[in-house]
């Protein structure tokens, strides 16, 4: 039930929601936290982050350093190490995660790679959810032909050949990290997600608060924004994270195939290791650290970001809950 | 006349993570052969809870803690699975809230019955199963032929007489009636509740009509009882319910009912609002909501008591109450 | 009519004519309507300030549905509704639609679902103002306080910020009533209001009301499908069958002295709380259908246990037969105007 209770009138409106917002988190925080594929997935993700955010410049500043390192590079991109014989060489005292077959730092280009991977999911994931929200809602509350344009579109975009489309379009534009994230944000914004969203809308459309906001002689806009939209966000919130997942694949397997303008991905990592010819017969069980901890990062952020999705679908739906 | 159902002291509790919710606790009544007792209470005063303990179709975190439930002399609560699934349905039938939902829609309503009966009398032929439900259509005021129509054929009234239909194919000797007419119409109300004390008189059976609305129990009880809060406050015969209560908040129920007979009485209002279950006080769970509330009444738990012969009250100042009563009206 | 009384203070507040709401029945939003449900057909009537009429039927008798033809959350099909003399059929201004919707509001059935879970009470409550732009913040704070303490919600500050699911729910439908009155609203349909309480709660919102619609002098549409709710809420009562108003008349003298077959059927099927009352109940045949193109002849007729070969040719008028008492049925021929 409710933690503390707010009272007293308005000290300020301002105020007044910042303590309401904060008493529904920790009420919501509740919920989440007793699911345990959710938490898991919350700490494999805040450890990426720690990696990626905070590890990875202190390193690159300080033991990481060229001048500190003398003949030894470690730059993700165009390190190479003079001191090395053969490359890739495995793991060492001075490469944790040995090099690649161009001799760069496998660990380096992994935690560099670490923040890129975030902001491709979520800036994905948020132009979906922006644009599926906003569609899913009107065509739910106006229905009739707008209703109809936007599900057979989204029928279309559903069937549309993805991949297929993205490397013929890599060959007529570079297609940078940004303009994947806007990409992928389009596509699965006009799809599935507006689908479930619509349903959605549909259920809050007619409950009688709606109608007693019209009696009111509330406009079609305020009560799309005032509460239809209120009530489908939680869900929207959810798909969010089932979003970041499926972005991160995407640009994974993109890379694979070698069709994306990036510097460096996990994706990219396995391509370099893949054409250079050390994943193919007996080469994967020898050369495993070319492929084991990029392969194993994607799994595992890709991972948790849909199990905190499964933690976040206990608070979403009450049904869920074990009570 | 024979006890079928004796109910001694029961109680069932819901364990949740805020606490214990005693949804029943210290219940005791009996329905004799033939007799129907009407059980009113108002939403979460755990009237259902009792209904499902005598059934033994209790919730993951439901449990009897004490307590006997007697039926025709045998103790149900230490009965094992088995053994209760020959007493459901053949010796107690229910016939449950938003029954008409119960039937399933793809298969034909008559067939749904025959196998209710087929799954508990083995030795029974279909096509003796099936003279049996056009008997039971009959009974219930249904053509015999609709047994092979769809539920989605049927109206609203009509799936409640072949649930009722259904609940009688075993001949149960006890019916459990759950609000069965809260979601219907006022005038299929009226048809159902007659046609269901119209069985109950010819069969002989014995049935608790459970039921927030005291006058649909007017309708169909001999006796009633009044729950409140996990307990009942008041058991007797229903002309005395209705016309001498003893307890204050069967007095605040049967003055704050509106009815369309008679003289137009200023309705009265009973203050507050029900309580919780959780975690249930020590006093007396009507106090907080009661006129005559005395210290007594906030320090313990009034017991039941038969204050004159077959009426039972809850309630440390029913006497003067009576009194009180009985100058008014 | 009283015609002295009715020429003091009672002013008509509300007048409909002949409301229509018919709703086409389609296969898919493409195809056009091939027939209509007649949820609503031809109703007249008035009413004055202070009053309370209440709609009864059985559901799907369009009782709801004229509550919210009359508050425009449906267009109406045909007929004409005047409001304080001023025609609002069709509220074509941007003007007259706040005009009408700062002076109509609506009581729904389930106080959960008519409020946004969403949203807290204050938020809840003031958004009619909201939406009207009326007052400024401390204007409309200090309103809702007002309106929460006269509901019975108190201390009202301490309810200010709750969602509707940490209230009871007869807390819930109090809330549903003082948002309903913040603006001081002229007229007010309540659908079912009391139906989703606890016997206890309901007398206690019941009585509420009647002391509010008594104190602000509010013209009210009680629908229901109780008719002892109905004897302690309304003034006059109209009884609705498949979209016609088939009685009309003061409240008492329609439970008292039901004229029209269905609704003496209708009454007399209401359970007396007293075991010792016995009832003779009007048996009638059959359950209530849908009116699907109906042809122009009395609904009940399939139904009704009186029914005559006229009432299967031609559709009964109303007939007066005194002190406001009218029937649409041709047993009353002689005896109306």
């Amino acid at each position: 039930m409710a933690t503390k209770e707010i009272e007293g009138a308005l000290e300020s409106p301002l105020t007044i929601k910042m303590k309401l917002a904060w008493r529904s988190f920790k009420e919501n925080w509740k919920i989440f936290s007793e699911s345990k594929i959710g938490v898991l997935g919350l700490w494999i993700v805040i450890i990426f982050a720690i990696a990626g955010f905070i590890v990875y410049p202190i390193l690159a500043a300080t033991v990481w350093k060229p001048t500190l390192s003398g003949m030894v590079s470690y730059d993700p991109v165009t390190g190479y190490d003079f001191t090395q014989m053969l490359n890739p060489a495995p793991p060492s005292l001075h490469h944790l995660l040995g090099t690649d077959p161009l001799g760069r730092d496998v660990l380096a280009q992994l935690l560099y790679s670490t923040p890129r991977e975030f902001a491709l999911g979520i800036l994905a994931a948020l132009i979906t959810v922006f644009i599926g929200t906003i569609i899913g809602t009107v065509s739910a509350y106006y229905g009739g032909a707008v209703d109809t344009f936007f599900m057979r579109l989204a029928d279309l975009v559903l069937l549309f050949p993805f991949i297929p489309f993205l490397i013929v379009l890599s060959g007529m534009i570079q297609i940078d990290l940004f303009r994947l994230a806007l990409i992928i944000g389009l596509i699965s914004g006009f799809g599935g997600i507006t689908i479930v969203l619509r349903s959605q809308a549909m259920i809050v459309k007619v409950k009688p608060f709606i109608e007693s906001a019209k009696v009111s002689g509330a406009s079609n806009p305020y009560l799309i924004v005032n509460h239809i939209i209120p009530n489908v966000m939680p869900l929207s919130f959810l798909y969010m994270m089932f979003n970041v997942t499926g972005a991160i694949f995407s640009e994974a397997v993109l890379s694979f195939f070698g069709l994306l303008n990036i510097k460096m991905s996990w994706g990219l990592m396995i391509y370099t290791a893949d054409t250079a010819g050390y994943i193919v017969g007996s080469n994967i069980g020898h050369y495993w650290w070319l492929w084991l901890p990029p392969g194993a990062a994607i799994t595992l952020l890709c991972g948790a970001f849909y199990f905190i999705g499964r933690g976040l679908d206990e608070v979403v739906n009450p049904r869920l809950r074990r009570r | 006349m024979s006890a079928v159902l004796e109910v001694k002291d029961l109680k069932m509790y819901y364990s949740t993570k805020q606490g214990m919710v005693k949804a029943a606790d210290g219940i005791s009544f009996t329905v004799n052969q033939g007799e129907s007792m009407g059980l009113v209470g108002e939403s979460g005063c755990g009237k259902t809870s009792v209904s499902m303990s005598i059934m033994r179709l209790l919730a993951e975190n439901a449990k009897i803690v004490g307590g006997q439930i007697l039926f025709k002399g045998q103790d149900i609560v230490k009965l094992k699975e088995e053994e209760m699934n020959k007493i459901r349905w053949a010796g107690i039938a229910m016939i449950f809230q938003a029954a008409m939902n119960s039937l399933n829609p793809v298969y034909r309503v008559g067939d749904q019955i025959i196998e209710a009966i087929l799954a508990h009398e083995p030795d029974v032929t279909f096509e003796e199963a099936r003279e049996r439900v056009a008997e039971l259509y009959k009974l219930v005021g249904l053509d015999p032929k609709r047994m092979d129509n769809y539920p989605h054929e049927y109206s609203g009234g009509m799936k409640q007489r072949a649930v009722i239909a259904m609940s009688l194919a075993c001949n149960p000797d006890l019916i459990i009636a759950d609000e069965p007419t809260t979601a219907l119409d006022v005038i299929v109300q009226d048809m159902i509740l007659k046609e269901l004390s119209k069985i109950q008189k010819k069969l002989n059976m014995s049935m608790i009509y459970i039921s927030h609305d005291i006058a649909v129990i007017a309708e169909v009880a001999e006796k009633i009882a009044i729950m409140y809060s996990g307990k009942i406050v008041e058991l007797s015969d229903a002309v005395t319910i209705f016309k001498k209560p003893a307890h204050p908040y069967t007095v605040g129920l049967m003055s704050s009912f509106p009815s369309i007979h008679g003289e137009k009485k200023k309705l009265v209002t009973i203050p507050g609002e029900p309580p919780n279950l959780l975690n249930a006080p020590d006093h007396c769970r009507f106090a907080p909501r009661c006129p005559f509330a005395t210290k007594e009444c906030w320090e313990k738990t009034p017991p039941y008591e038969e204050i004159e012969p077959n009426h039972y009250v809850a309630c440390f100042h029913p006497q003067n109450l009576r009194k009180q009563v009985s100058i008014n009206g | 009519m009283d015609e002295a009384k009715s020429a003091v203070a009672q002013e008509t507040v509300l007048k409909v004519e002949h409301l229509k709401k018919f709703f086409p029945l389609r296969k898919s939003p493409f195809s056009r309507a091939k027939s209509f449900l007649h949820a609503v057909d031809d109703l007249n009537f008035e009413i004055k300030r202070g009053e309370v009429l209440g709609l009864v039927g059985e559901s799907g008798c369009g009782k709801t549905t004229t509550g919210k033809t009359l508050l425009r959350l449906y267009e109406p099909t045909d007929g004409k509704i005047t409001f304080l003399g001023k025609d609002v059929t069709h509220l074509k201004s941007a003007q007259d639609r706040k005009w009408f919707h700062s002076k109509s509001q609506m009581i729904f059935q389930d106080p959960f679902e008519s409020l946004n879970p969403r949203k807290t009470i204050f938020d809840i409550v003031s958004e009619p103002m909201n939406i009207q732009n009326e007052g400024s913040l401390k204007q409309r704070e200090e309103r809702v306080m007002e309106i929460l303490k006269r509901v019975g919600i108190s201390p009202p500050d301490a309810f200010l910020w709750r969602y509707p699911h940490e209230l009871s729910g007869g807390q819930r439908q109090r809330v549903a009533i003082a948002r309903a009155l913040v603006m001081n609203p002229q007229f007010v349909v309540a659908d079912e209001p009391t139906s989703m309480l606890d016997v206890s709660i309901r007398t206690q919102v019941m009585t509420l009301m009647m002391d509010l619609i008594a104190d602000m002098h509010m013209t009210f549409i009680y629908i229901t499908h109780d008719l002892a709710v109905a004897r302690y809420m309304t003034d006059h009562i109209a009884v609705m069958y498949l979209g016609r108003m088939v009685e009309y008349g003061e409240t008492e003298d329609v439970i008292q002295n039901p004229l029209h077959p269905y609704t003496k059927a209708l009454i007399s099927a209401v359970p007396i709380p007293d075991p010792e009352f016995k009832r003779k109940s009007l048996q009638i045949k059959g359950g209530i259908g849908k009116a699907i193109d109906p042809p122009k002849i009395c609904r009940f007729y399939e139904r009704c246990p009186f029914a005559t070969e006229r009432c299967g040719k031609e559709e009964p008028p109303l007939y007066d037969v005194g002190n406001g008492h009218k029937v649409a049925c041709f047993l009353y021929e002689k005896d109306g105007k």
